[in-house]
């Protein structure tokens, strides 16, 4: 995009949050905060030490717009981003029949060659047969759970559109005025006839679709004598006539291959180009509404489930300001996030400001910047990075003999993951939610607690091996070396004099077991909320 | 309005003769064996008897909680239905005034959700949740107990040629019974029956049967594939049995989506069996000809109950749902307008519906 | 059962601090910390707990508490005597029957909320008059008001189907510390056991570390999230002391309270409350019968009048009952229409629910619905005037407590109602 324009839209980001907020913004982050927030925003880990290092020394006045552009631009982007947005499209569903390798390389192509998002949502709509490189998009309605109709229905109106209409389905919302019974059945009418079929060429499975009946015809359970009728619509936007042929005329192309005949009238094809259009609002709103909050910590409409006109955005000229720039940009997503990056908004600390209470600066107000859980995913990298285990776990192949699962780790019937993707299995287990359940709060347990404090392979990763942390520690003879080192490693800044004195007093009183204690004190700060916590 | 018999039996031709509505919801419905009645019973004690032609209504009251079932004997002109509280009651049902012969109560422990007459007309059968199927003569008088089920009873039929007894199950089992009261086989249908795990509860079961002699099927109908949530919904389904071989013949589904049991069963005489089921937002009353899963023909309705044939052959009576009213959670009404949903029972004519007929319902 | 079983020496102290005049037994007792049972025994008198059994989705009260046989609306089930002249429950509850005489049974409930999703938390919360504010629910409420730091428990824990973890959505405004400690099928929660190589001291030391740099970044920052994730510790530190809690039950006890889910969770919530647990809510999820009502309800209600008859009894003998209030509920009853899959939907009109011990009264029922059932046919009860009665029986003042929270007075249950006099003594 052009460079004449980069930035402007982060200051009218600002301007908007500066008119709204009422009292003293707080000042911007300072560069380490800075730092391990953009690291784990746009790569998903904190910085080595070397990055660290590098970063907070460098006298360049630009840096911090170097450092976005760097991470916007290298290998590590696409995959944090499929890490998230596959979190958010898929909520751990697994499933079999569309590899999830094959998913995860759809994910992470769109997001590298920085694929228009409404190309994208229209791919994971339909993706057709021979479509080789959006074959993986498939997993989306093909995942454990999401071949039923209902389920299609109301996923695609959660996380494409941000109405949650469940509670629709019988009869109009209860609670949300919005939410009709004839957005329901009209969402599922583009929906009931999509069916999954295998090619008996090159045997995968793939989405078909069967001829239409007709409308569709519901009632309220309240009122079960009266009948509506509706055909293919979105909320907001006008009726599909459906297209009844006579019988041989319904097909523009013949079953062959195991597959059925593709129909004339595809209402799942239709759906993909209305609900990706920059005509819909709804779905230009939801999506704006998922990038902020990924970077943000909260969406401008908060839950991001319930967009509707008694949740209005905190902020509905920047709604609005957002939504026309991602539809003007032809919904380029690398921009949006690198606007949303630039802003003082964005760059704000998270200390509140001097003067004002945490009861001032309501979430909403962005006075003082939000602090997000580290998802799962950030949670193990930045962990095995810091433990200095991440080498060779990469290194590692799994055992193709032993299958890994969490059920069968715990119950000691395997042993402990020694791969990378082991691993991440066992963190998603412990850190992750339920399959079917939006992972968006920060949502500490007990059990994620017990894991930290007892699970054996974390002690492993902090035993004094080659090339891991503590081993590199407890060869730096001075402890004031060894506290600076912890500090950057562990939570990518400097440590003041007083934090240094600290390790040093700890250290020193237990100069008998030394490493040990460095490895206590290393585990501390691990579990600490300053890690925990992307702030 | 009588139709003449030679018009021709043609299901999908099927048109609703005469509709009679009850303030409680009904299940059990049959024709008396005259011909001259349906009568019909459900929630709320009364047992109801219309006169088809004058739409007379008589009530039959004596049972102080709701009726399972009740049978008929046709050449003693005698009724016999049970109760939910175990009582078994004997009526001449033909009178112009309700006679109650004989009434025995504590005939089961708990409720009786079938009854059944013999051909013969001299046993009575009965069945509910003691698990019991007890046979009676016609003074009332205990006979047999035939034990041996694990599910609560749903479903008992005589076989019209050899008097033997089949009941059906919550498990999805079927015995069948010789006319010495023994065992003589057990038919595996538990493809209707599901156990939810969440609520620990068994679902489904051999909701109703029917019995075609010429060709020697068992068609039993319920449900299958239950699912855990409040509506408990699941798949209707019909497996027909053949008796000879002890094996299922097909399976047969209703087109007309439904969520609920097949409820009532009964074939006609050529050989088309007929089914109706519930459902949470309806379900239909299907025809089939046995030859292939699909219905030759499907009317929409709400959920049905019962369904059985006339002895001329050619009307059905069907008891369904007919709302009374909002349902559904939580108020809505005043006080005076909060009132039970009703029952009907649709009199169909199997044949084409004549043009020109005044007296045309 | 000693419920004081702790090894921390400070908490040694501050208990001694409490005993008081009581210190010169005390002084014999050791580092160990165990109470003998007579000083054991004199401070359990002092201190209230609850147990509330919550029957998700609905349990019909018509085939339940007030049963209505040969009505319009009754159903087929017959109503049978109990241990109250006069009184009779649904013939599903036989065992309860038997213990009417400890009970308090309300069958005048009369709430707002139809649905389960909205419905629910407002019941739990107590449904108090709109603020602006998150209540805390029930749990989170007494933890605060009531929570006990002297022992080493977490006050308020969930047993429930499915998964456990910390819930701290239940804590409202009080803040993430006061929520629930869920335990998925009442089991411990996974890693509870510490590795070899990590001993007491060892794992004091660190979490000592830990906490002091969460105090430092805490300054200057919003609290909430570093609070939630402090806490998560704090209960897992509590838990770890206590594996004994999970111990198994032997065949007689499985045996009286039943082996099924919710047989297994009322046992296992009762030894939770006799170890010294303040609040212990105990869920079952499957009461919603829409559908097949009458068939579901002759499987599901002796699911809990086995094991509540059993916990009564066991209780009343024991004297638990003298000083822990029993709740059982749920957020609505079920309509007396019955619709088209012969089922029952909600019904908030009138429905029942029952308590039990903690000072009400024994052996009474209050309230009567119309001769159909279908609505209360004189003093209608909310939410609000049972949580009023709940607070009072636990010692707390419903009218002149309140919680500040923002410098803003609450009031802990709804202004509009006050406590249900005939209840208490």
């Amino acid at each position: 995009m052009p460079s004449s324009r980069a930035g402007e839209l982060a200051k009218r980001i600002d301007a908007i949050i500066k008119k709204q907020a009422d009292g003293e913004l707080a000042p911007v982050s300072s560069d380490a905060e800075f730092l391990r927030r953009i690291y784990l925003d746009l790569n998903g880990i904190i910085p080595t030490h070397e990055e660290t290092v590098a970063f907070l020394n460098d006298r360049d006045q630009n840096k911090r717009t170097k450092l976005i552009d760097t991470l916007l631009n290298n290998g590590r982007y696409a995959v944090r981003m499929r890490e998230a947005f596959s979190v958010m499209l898929l909520e751990r569903r697994i499933g079999n029949i569309t590899p999830v390798a094959s998913w995860n390389q759809f994910l992470e192509s769109a997001f590298s060659k920085n694929k228009p998002w409404d190309q994208v949502v229209r791919k994971i709509i339909t993706a057709d047969a021979g479509d080789e490189e959006s074959y993986g998009s498939l997993k989306f309605f093909t995942a454990t759970g999401r071949t039923v109709h209902d389920q299609m229905t109301q996923d695609v109106a959660r996380l494409f559109l941000g109405m949650n209409i469940h509670c629709a389905k019988c009869h109009d919302h209860p609670s949300v005025d919005d939410y009709k019974q004839s957005d329901y059945f009209g969402l599922l009418a583009f929906l009931n006839q999509t069916k999954t079929a295998k090619h008996t060429g090159d045997n995968k499975t793939y989405l078909v679709e069967g001829v239409s009946a007709g409308k569709l015809e519901f009632q309220s359970v309240f009122e079960p004598d009266t009948k509506h009728h509706v055909g293919p619509r979105l909320p907001g936007l006008m009726e599909n006539d459906v297209q009844v042929f006579e019988t041989g005329e319904a097909f523009e192309q013949e079953a062959k291959d195991g597959l059925p005949g593709v129909p004339r009238f595809r209402p799942r094809a239709l759906l993909a180009k209305q609900l990706a259009s920059s005509e819909n609002k709804r779905f230009v709103q939801n999506s704006v509404n998922r990038f902020w909050n990924l970077m943000m910590g909260r969406g401008l409409v908060h839950p991001l489930e319930m967009i509707h006109s008694d949740n209005p955005p905190s902020h509905p000229e920047l709604m609005e300001t957002l939504s026309a720039e991602f539809i003007e940009s032809a919904f380029d997503v690398k921009h949006l996030i690198r606007e949303i990056a630039l802003s003082d908004s964005y760059q704000r600390s998270s200390q509140i400001a001097e003067g004002e209470t945490e009861q001032s600066c309501p979430p909403q107000s962005y006075k003082v910047a939000l602090s997000k859980g580290l998802t799962p995913e950030q949670a193990a990298w930045s962990i095995m990075q810091a433990t200095g285990v991440l080498a060779e776990l990469q290194d590692s192949i799994p055992d193709p003999e032993v299958t890994f699962s969490f059920k069968d780790y715990i119950n000691d019937r395997i042993p402990a993951p020694s791969n990378l993707q082991d691993t991440m299995t066992l963190f998603i287990s412990v850190f992750g939610s339920p399959p079917g359940v939006a992972e968006v709060e920060f949502q500490p347990s007990m059990g994620q607690a017990l894991f930290l404090m007892n699970e054996k392979l974390i002690l492993e990763w902090l035993k004094p091996k080659e090339g891991r942390l503590i081993h590199e520690l407890e060869l730096i003879e001075e402890n004031a070396q060894v506290a600076q080192r912890l500090y950057l490693v562990v939570y990518s800044r400097y440590p003041s004099a007083e934090e240094v004195a600290v390790v040093e007093e700890f250290l020193e009183g237990n100069s008998q077991r030394r490493t040990e204690a460095i490895a206590e004190f290393a585990w501390a700060m691990l579990t600490s909320a300053e890690f925990r916590l992307n702030h | 309005m009588s139709v003449s018999s030679a018009t021709p039996l043609d299901v999908t031709k099927a048109w609703v003769q005469s509709k009679f509505q009850w303030k409680r919801q009904i299940t059990a419905t049959r024709f008396s064996p005259c011909g001259q009645f349906v009568f019909a019973a459900g929630i709320g004690g009364a047992i109801i008897r219309w006169d088809i032609e004058s739409e007379q209504q008589v009530l039959f009251e004596s049972h102080g909680t709701w009726v399972g079932d009740f049978a008929f004997d046709g050449e003693s002109k005698r009724m016999y239905s049970g109760d939910y509280h175990g009582t078994l009651t004997c009526w001449d049902y033909s009178l112009d005034e309700p006679k109650q012969i004989w009434q025995k109560a504590g005939s089961h422990n708990g409720w009786i959700r079938k009854v059944a007459v013999s051909p013969d007309g001299s046993t009575i059968a009965t069945g509910g949740n003691d698990l019991s199927v007890r046979l009676w003569n016609a003074k009332g008088r205990s006979t047999e107990e035939l034990d041996g089920h694990q599910g609560y009873i749903f479903s008992l039929i005589f076989h019209p040629e050899t008097g033997d007894l089949f009941s059906g199950d919550q498990l999805g089992i079927v015995r069948q019974w010789n006319k010495k009261g023994e065992l003589s086989r057990e038919i595996d249908v538990s493809i209707l029956h599901t156990r939810l795990d969440n609520f620990l509860t068994h679902v489904g079961g051999v909701r109703c049967m029917a019995i075609d002699s010429t060709r020697n099927l068992l068609a039993c109908g319920g449900f299958t594939n239950a699912k855990s949530n409040s509506f408990c919904p699941g798949d209707p389904l019909i497996s027909i049995i053949d008796l000879e071989s002890v094996t299922e013949a097909i399976q047969l589904k209703p087109v007309i989506k439904a969520d609920g049991p097949i409820n009532g069963l009964c074939f006609l005489s050529d050989g088309t069996l007929v089914g109706v089921g519930e459902g949470q937002a309806g379900a239909s009353l299907s025809f089939w000809d046995i030859q292939k899963p699909e219905p030759i023909h499907a009317i929409k309705m709400l959920s049905g109950y019962e369904v059985d044939i006339h002895p001329d052959g050619m009307r059905l009576a069907v008891s369904r749902y007919k709302s009374n009213g909002r349902t559904g959670n939580g108020r809505h009404v005043l006080p005076e307008e909060y009132v039970s949903n009703d029952g009907l029972v649709e009199v169909l004519q199997l044949s084409e519906k004549p043009m020109e007929d005044a007296d045309s319902a | 059962m000693n419920p004081f079983k702790c090894n921390q020496p400070d908490h040694d102290l501050s208990r001694r601090q409490v005993l008081g005049a009581l210190t010169g037994a005390a002084a014999g007792m050791g580092m160990n910390g165990l109470l003998s049972p007579a000083i054991a025994d004199e401070l359990k008198s002092k201190r209230k707990q609850v147990l509330l059994i919550w029957l998700d989705g609905g349990i019909s009260q018509l085939e339940s508490w007030d049963p209505k046989p040969g009505t319009e609306f009754g159903g087929p089930f017959r109503a049978i005597p109990t241990s109250i002249p006069g009184v009779h429950i649904s013939e599903l509850m036989p065992k309860t029957a038997e213990q009417m005489h400890n009970l308090a049974v309300v069958r005048s409930m009369c709430t707002k909320d139809e649905n389960h999703s909205s419905g629910v938390p407002r019941i739990l919360r107590g449904d108090p008059k709109n603020r602006g504010v998150t209540y805390p629910y029930l749990g989170a409420a007494l933890s605060y008001l009531r929570g006990d730091e002297q022992v080493e428990l977490p006050n308020y824990i969930w047993v429930k189907p499915g998964s456990g973890g910390f819930i701290w959505q239940h804590a409202g405004f009080l803040g993430a510390k006061y929520g629930a400690l869920a335990l998925g099928d009442g089991k411990p929660p996974v890693h509870i056991n510490r590795p070899a190589e990590i001993t007491e001291a060892i794992d004091s030391t660190r979490n000592a570390i830990r906490r002091q740099l969460n105090e430092k970044f805490r300054l200057g920052r919003r609290a909430a999230d570093v609070d939630a994730y402090d806490y998560s510790f704090e209960m897992a530190e509590k838990l770890i002391k206590r594996k004994d809690l999970f111990d198994d039950f032997t065949p007689a006890e499985k045996d009286r309270y039943g082996t099924h889910p919710l047989g297994r969770h009322i046992l296992q919530s009762k030894r939770l409350i006799e170890e010294g647990v303040m609040f212990v809510q105990c869920h079952s999820y499957h009461w919603d019968t829409h559908g097949d009502n009458f068939n579901m309800h002759l499987d599901l209600v002796p699911q809990i009048d086995k094991p509540f008859a059993a916990l009564i009894e066991d209780w009343e003998q024991s004297g638990m009952l003298d000083n822990v209030l029993v709740l059982l509920m749920s957020e609505f009853g079920r309509t007396p229409k019955i619709n088209q899959r012969l089922g029952r939907d909600h019904w908030p009109e009138a429905w029942s629910l029952a308590m039990a011990g903690c000072g009400l009264n024994r052996g009474v029922v209050l309230g009567k619905t119309t001769d159909n059932g279908a609505w209360v046919d004189d003093s209608e009860y909310d939410i609000g005037h049972i949580f009023h009665t709940i607070f009072k029986a636990m010692d707390i003042n419903s009218l002149t407590t309140e919680y500040h929270i923002d410098g803003q007075p609450l009031p802990i249950a709804h202004d509009d109602y006050g406590v249900i006099e005939e209840l208490l003594a």
